[in-house]
């Protein structure tokens, strides 16, 4: 199956074009370091809300901070939150809906109807619920945005095994003696991964969008930390004065949003020729 | 049946969102009755408007006040002001409401037509030009393009003002910005959902009977096209409502949203509380609303 998406991926040229935008993007994040002309934290005074040049590609704040090294930085900060927010989300997720799935009655219906409840919440209102109770703050961000997907990755995981539940490979492995959790986890999981991955994708640029967005309303990463959403909420109050304080941070969330919605699309259309966009 | 059957599923959900709320007011770390007083009080203080409050009562007979309460519109008071939170967040409710609406009308607008464009466009570069605006839609935060358009309109055009203002031109920017992502969904699902909808036999057969396009692409195609994006029109509100919390600040709009980041910021509990229940609650229920239309507007939904 794997190959036959590939094989459609790359005859998509949108989703080829995201692919390699998003790998892109996360070299320069990963070798920001290396790649970045200044310290992303290091004031100078002498130039201060300097507009784009040859020394400083996207201009400086009103600290005298180096913008283009800041969105380098800050992509670091983005992207891990929302990446390690999607593994929470996807582990909590997947060991929910397996075990829900494959045992089924009782805790099955106490998870289900506990996610009905939570699937009531408009997304936002459980986040910021969260983030209400653990106070804010970057990590308070990536606990929220993990936890409060847990109801929908363990829906769909369970979804999926309750339909692999009755294919012939399971009845087999159940069939030669294989334990429950063998069954789960060696048999069913690796069996429904790649499509559960291409749905982690498809969902990755809500989640960075979101970390963007409550960092901007101040909820998550503080000032002077480097982050896209932080550095877009800084830049608002020289609006006026100094657009690239603002521009290009909010460029970067967007071209990264972007690269990874036309790669989840890419990879939809693979798994599902009739959903074609 | 499904009018009863979603309308007794309501009870169950309301309640358990009640309980959730609760319980977020509990497990949140400090005293509230600290909180009040401040710093200074001496420990007798605090205790005695513990007592008054009645956080010393059991649990059960908190919640069972808190939901009393919470049926007749009491929210309890802010920490900050000491104004009850029920008329704090319907000072605050029009605002939101008027933002909400101009965002949804001006994406159901763009959206729906889009989608009917690009569908009977599909596969020339109409539908490729449409479809690739759409993605960008999606991907832009609505935040960033209020800043945007901050930048163009508001400050190098001078058409609008930036913020503030009064009335309906000062919900120009707000109500674009909202509405683009929602606008790209909506075109999106019209445009997948017409090319589903075409492939069916009964518009075969309307075809084959000699109806005329325009009766089968009205009646036949657009018609049971639509149903999933009135579905969808539910979800939205909750896209929307995101939508309230990050652009209030950027516009310096005083609604529900910007209320919440101001009360979790301060650590106002009971606002916090107040907003979360009346929003969830607000919430389920339109989308008990739409899932009752949707069941009106397809009798096959309504017999199942």
């Amino acid at each position: 199956m794997g190959k036959i998406a590939w094989r459609s991926l790359r005859r998509n040229p949108l989703a080829m074009f995201g692919l390699i935008g998003l790998v892109l993007i996360a070299l320069i994040t990963i070798f920001a370091p290396l790649i970045a002309p200044a310290d992303p934290l290091t004031l100078n005074y002498s130039s201060v809300t300097k507009p784009p040049a040859a020394d400083h590609l996207f201009g400086t704040d009103d600290l005298g901070r180096d913008i283009f090294s800041r969105v380098l930085w800050g992509g670091r900060e983005s992207l891990r939150v929302a990446l390690i927010a999607t593994v929470i989300s996807w582990t909590g997720g997947i060991v929910i809906g397996l075990v829900s799935g494959y045992y089924g009655g009782l805790i099955d219906s106490l998870f289900m109807r506990f996610f009905d409840v939570l699937m009531a919440f408009p997304g936002i209102l459980l986040l910021l619920s969260i983030v209400a109770v653990l106070g804010p703050g970057l990590e308070t961000v990536l606990i929220a945005l993990g936890l409060a997907e847990i109801p929908f990755t363990a829906r769909l995981t369970r979804g999926m095994v309750l339909s692999a539940r009755n294919r012939d490979y399971v009845f087999a492995a159940v069939a030669v003696g294989a334990r429950a959790n063998r069954v789960m986890f060696r048999h069913i999981l690796p069996n429904i991964i790649p499509v559960l991955i291409i749905y982690s994708t498809v969902g990755l640029g809500g989640t960075i969008l979101t970390t963007a967005g409550l960092s901007y309303i101040g909820l998550g990463a503080q000032p002077p930390t480097a982050e896209w959403g932080a550095m877009l909420n800084y830049g608002r109050t020289y609006l006026r004065t100094a657009w690239w304080m603002s521009v290009f941070p909010g460029l970067a969330i967007f071209l990264t949003v972007l690269f990874v919605n036309l790669l989840g699309d890419g990879l939809r259309d693979a798994l599902d020729p009739r959903l074609k966009t | 049946m499904i009018v009863v059957r979603r309308l007794l599923l309501l009870i169950p959900i309301l309640f358990g969102v009640s309980l959730l709320t609760f319980a977020l007011a509990k497990i949140t770390p400090g005293d509230p009755a600290r909180i009040v007083l401040g710093q200074t009080a001496t420990p007798a203080q605090v205790a005695a408007l513990r007592a008054e409050m009645g956080l010393d009562d059991p649990m059960l007979v908190q919640y069972a006040r808190f939901l009393t309460g919470a049926l007749h519109g009491d929210f309890g008071r802010s920490f900050r002001g000491n104004i009850p939170v029920w008329d704090e967040i319907m000072a605050r409710l029009p605002s939101t409401i008027e933002l909400t609406l101009a965002g949804l009308g001006l994406s159901i607008l763009i959206g729906i037509p889009a989608g009917i464009l690009a569908a009977t466009t599909r596969y020339v570069w109409i539908d490729r030009a449409v479809m690739l605006t759409a993605i960008i839609g999606i991907s832009i935060p609505n935040f960033f393009f209020a800043i945007v358009l901050i930048l163009i309109f508001g400050l190098s055009l001078r058409w609008v003002p930036v913020t503030g203002g009064q009335g309906l031109i000062s919900l120009i920017l707000p109500a674009v910005a909202l509405a683009v992502g929602p606008a790209a969904v909506f075109a999106r699902l019209t445009r997948s959902s017409i090319l589903e909808v075409i492939r069916e036999d009964y518009v075969r057969t309307a075809r084959a009977k000699g109806l005329n396009e325009r009766v089968i692409n009205w009646r036949h195609v657009l018609r049971n096209a639509l149903i999933p994006v009135v579905t969808l029109l539910g979800l939205q509100f909750a896209t929307l409502l995101n939508g309230a919390v990050f652009l209030e600040s950027v516009f310096a709009r005083p609604g529900l949203g910007r209320f919440i980041v101001d009360a979790i910021g301060a650590r106002d509990y009971p606002q916090i509380q107040g907003i979360v229940l009346f929003a969830a609650s607000v919430y389920v229920v339109l989308n008990l609303l739409v899932d009752v239309s949707y069941a009106l507007l397809d009798p096959r939904i309504r017999y199942q």
